[in-house]
């Protein structure tokens, strides 16, 4: 009897292990697939994989994807601070005080706002910013990047908000801290774990974004350029246009983009593991 | 000038609907450990966030009735200024997990401008320590987090901050509820050595740490006070059933 | 019932019990001053003598039984009075049973002639003392002090009788053998008394 129940023990772990490689692999997957192919692009193109401008349909040499990367950093810088620092007031505001008016509309213009199809958002910039600017533009970019991305970041901010024990704002409260000081000094530096991997969140779906692109940035990839209201290129964008084209250089460019991109996230996530400390409660 | 240091008359508490203090009327003496002691439910732990107006946190509270507390009515105080005059210590110690053992004590002493330079900071931390009967064990060490000291040094390091501040009324919050006996003692013996300088208000619900530790004693039951007085004659002539029944652990 | 108060209820019976004893070395002590006959003299000494060291024995066993209680139950309030008047009791009881040794001490000290039984009185007298005894004892059984009236009203006679006993040793400068004797037992029977009337004090101070 008791070796019949230690084999349905061992049965039952192996059936887990089983199922979690099953669930696991196809990301493993993905990651080598992206990174064979893409590194062999970059390692092929070196530093010109930065610095060029994309290659013409048939060319032999693999060019660069300057435009998209400076684009993206572009948007990414524009649109950044900006969603985090409305998202991370809102989420205090709703920690705060969490039965008042204000708190409840923001709540329900959050979860609403997120449940919107990204690809209408940028329909809705199109006709807000880029008709009557007349053009595409970064800064339509980054406006539809923040609308949304902004649910997401203000989620990530309140849940991690919510999650500090409410016994350290009691004790705060008891030495006599007021409430902001609270917030500033307590609140945020107990959480920050929570508060960067927020941050990295919402900077992986900006980075990652490519609907809220389609009508609103411009694709321009014929130069870099770096004001905000000229048409740009993004990342994503480019992975999109290039994966679809009939052309096999570009297929191979839009491979080194998708490593680029894969790399950035990983070396973002590991800087952040190692950079900000755990508070132990 | 005043020796009272806390006075409550008919006071009435609500959190939403349910009606927790009920009618309490009580005088806390200056200088002394006045214990309140009743079972878990009673309405103790409310009573003492009164004390500090930290009831406002709670949603749905509503305080009424007339509380004076060092001589001020605290409906018409400013609950950080009345704060800075009372060190709280809770029942599951909660010393701040992202600060070192000396800022903990520091951020205290600096808020009220107890201190105004690194010397007074170090002067203070140090008595503050020394008075919660902490600093032997961490004077070499007074950079490590708190999640490096066992749970009674913590709750000796929730004292110590609260005592930073140099408050003249001290609330404990069941403050040995979590900690094993031996430290539990060097808390108790750490309270009863503050009395010349605080006024001590302790809520418990073990009556023979009220005997160690009071000078005076409240009982609760069910939100009311029970029974008041003075520690000896309550815990050997009370005068209701009740007490005596609480004396006896039967509630 | 908690255990505390199951323990107490034990403790109280073994007091009980320890007081059917105190009665029973009275009455023996009493026969001294009545019975003439010497041959039952030597026994009845003997009896007092081992009732008197059994109770001893059994009063420290007891003191040790109600301080574990104390240690233990760690008793507040009532239990705590009542703790501290079962020691204080328990005490009382003895010394009555030493006094009552004393006397027959004295007893078989006397000249054959001239034992207790030829005493004037001292039978009256110490059946007076008894009287109180037994109101305390039955006081403690009802754990009730409603009889400390009799108690109160014997010891003031008791006082009486044993005064004027010593103002006649006092004011004579020689003094008969039967009055001396008298004195030292009348000074027995008067602590006696006195202890009966401690008992019903501690029974008064347990609200």
């Amino acid at each position: 009897m008791y070796n019949w129940r230690k084999l349905i023990d061992k049965l039952f772990t192996y059936i887990v292990i089983a199922v979690s490689i099953v669930a696991i692999s196809p990301v493993i997957h993905l990651i080598i697939t992206v990174l064979l192919n893409g590194t062999m692009v970059i390692v092929k193109t070196g530093i010109n994989f930065f610095i060029s401008l994309p290659p013409t349909p048939f060319s032999k040499d693999f060019g660069g994807i300057a435009p998209a990367i400076v684009g993206s950093l572009l948007m990414t810088f524009i649109s950044l601070p900006i969603t985090i620092v409305l998202g991370l007031f809102a989420a205090i505001l709703t920690t705060e005080f969490p039965k008042n008016t204000i708190s409840i509309v923001i709540d329900t213009i959050a979860k609403s706002l997120a449940s919107i199809p990204t690809i209408a958002v940028s329909m809705i910039v199109y006709t807000i910013i880029v008709v009557p600017m007349k053009s595409f533009s970064a800064l339509a970019g980054s406006i539809a990047l923040t609308i949304v991305s902004l649910p997401y970041a203000y989620t990530y901010f309140s849940t991690t908000l919510r999650s500090v024990p409410f016994t350290y704002r009691e004790a705060a409260f008891s030495i006599a801290m007021s409430r902001w000081s609270t917030v500033l000094k307590i609140l945020i530096p107990v959480a920050r774990r929570g508060i960067a991997t927020a941050i990295l969140m919402t900077l992986a779906r900006i980075l990652g974004e490519t609907a809220a692109l389609l009508f609103t940035a411009g694709r321009f990839r014929n130069g870099v350029t770096i004001s905000p209201l000229a048409p740009a290129d993004a990342i994503p964008l480019l992975i999109f246009d290039f994966v679809l084209s009939p052309y096999e250089i570009w297929r191979q460019v839009a491979w080194g983009a998708s490593a680029l991109l894969l790399l950035s996230y990983m070396i973002i996530f590991f800087a952040v593991k190692f950079l900000v400390k755990e508070v132990k409660l | 000038m005043n020796l009272l240091a806390v006075e409550m008359k008919n006071v009435n508490v609500y959190i939403g609907d349910r009606h927790i203090l009920k009618d309490v009327t009580l005088k806390i003496f200056n200088n002394t450990v006045f214990v309140i002691m009743g079972p878990s439910g009673s309405g103790k732990t409310t009573l003492l966030r009164v004390i500090n107006r930290l009831i406002d946190l709670i949603e749905g509270a509503r305080v009424e009735g007339y509380v004076k507390v060092l001589g001020f009515d605290i409906m018409k105080s400013d609950p950080y200024e009345l704060r800075k005059n009372i060190g709280m210590v809770f029942q599951i110690p909660n010393p701040f997990p992202h600060l070192t053992i000396y800022e903990n004590i520091a951020i205290a002493a600096r808020i009220n401008g107890v201190a105004k330079d690194k010397k007074e900071l170090d002067n203070i931390v140090r008595w503050a320590l020394e008075k919660a009967m902490l600093w032997d064990e961490v004077r070499n060490r007074l950079h490590d987090y708190p999640h490096q000291l066992s749970g009674g040094q913590r709750q000796r390091l929730c004292l110590a901050r609260a005592l930073a501040m140099k408050p003249k009324l001290l609330l404990l919050d069941e403050p040995t509820a979590n900690i094993d006996p031996v430290n539990a003692r060097k808390l108790e013996e750490a309270i009863v050595s503050l009395k010349d300088e605080v006024t001590v208000i302790m809520v418990t619900h073990s009556p023979y740490q009220a005997a160690r530790v009071a000078d005076y004693v409240a009982v609760f039951y069910d939100g009311k006070v029970v029974e008041q007085g003075p520690a000896q004659q309550l815990f050997l002539r009370p005068s209701t059933e009740i007490t005596q029944k609480l004396l006896r652990g039967e509630i | 019932m908690s255990l505390t108060v199951t323990e107490l209820e034990r403790l109280k019976s073994i007091l009980i019990h320890m007081a059917k004893n105190i009665e029973n070395i009275l009455y023996t002590t009493k026969k001294l001053m009545e019975v003439n006959n010497d041959s039952e003299r030597e026994k009845t000494w003997q009896e007092i003598e081992n009732t008197s060291v059994n109770l001893e024995t059994i009063r420290r066993e007891f003191v040790n039984e109600v301080l574990i209680f104390i240690a233990r139950r760690q008793p507040l309030g009532r239990e705590l009075l009542l703790a501290n008047a079962l020691i204080s009791i328990a005490y009382d009881m003895y010394r009555i049973s030493r006094y009552c040794r004393e006397i027959a001490r004295i007893d078989s000290m006397l000249p054959l002639s001239s034992k207790l039984n030829t005493i004037r009185n001292l039978q009256t007298i110490f059946e007076e003392a008894i009287k109180a005894v037994e109101a305390s004892l039955n006081d403690l059984i009802d754990f009730t002090p409603k009889r400390s009236n009799i108690v109160k009203e014997i010891d003031n006679n008791i006082d009486e009788i044993y005064r004027e006993i010593i103002q006649e040793v006092t004011t004579n400068s020689v003094v008969p053998r039967e009055k001396a004797v008298k004195a030292l037992i009348m000074r027995h029977i008067e602590r006696i008394v006195d202890h009966a009337q401690y008992i019903e004090q501690y029974l008064s101070s347990i609200p």
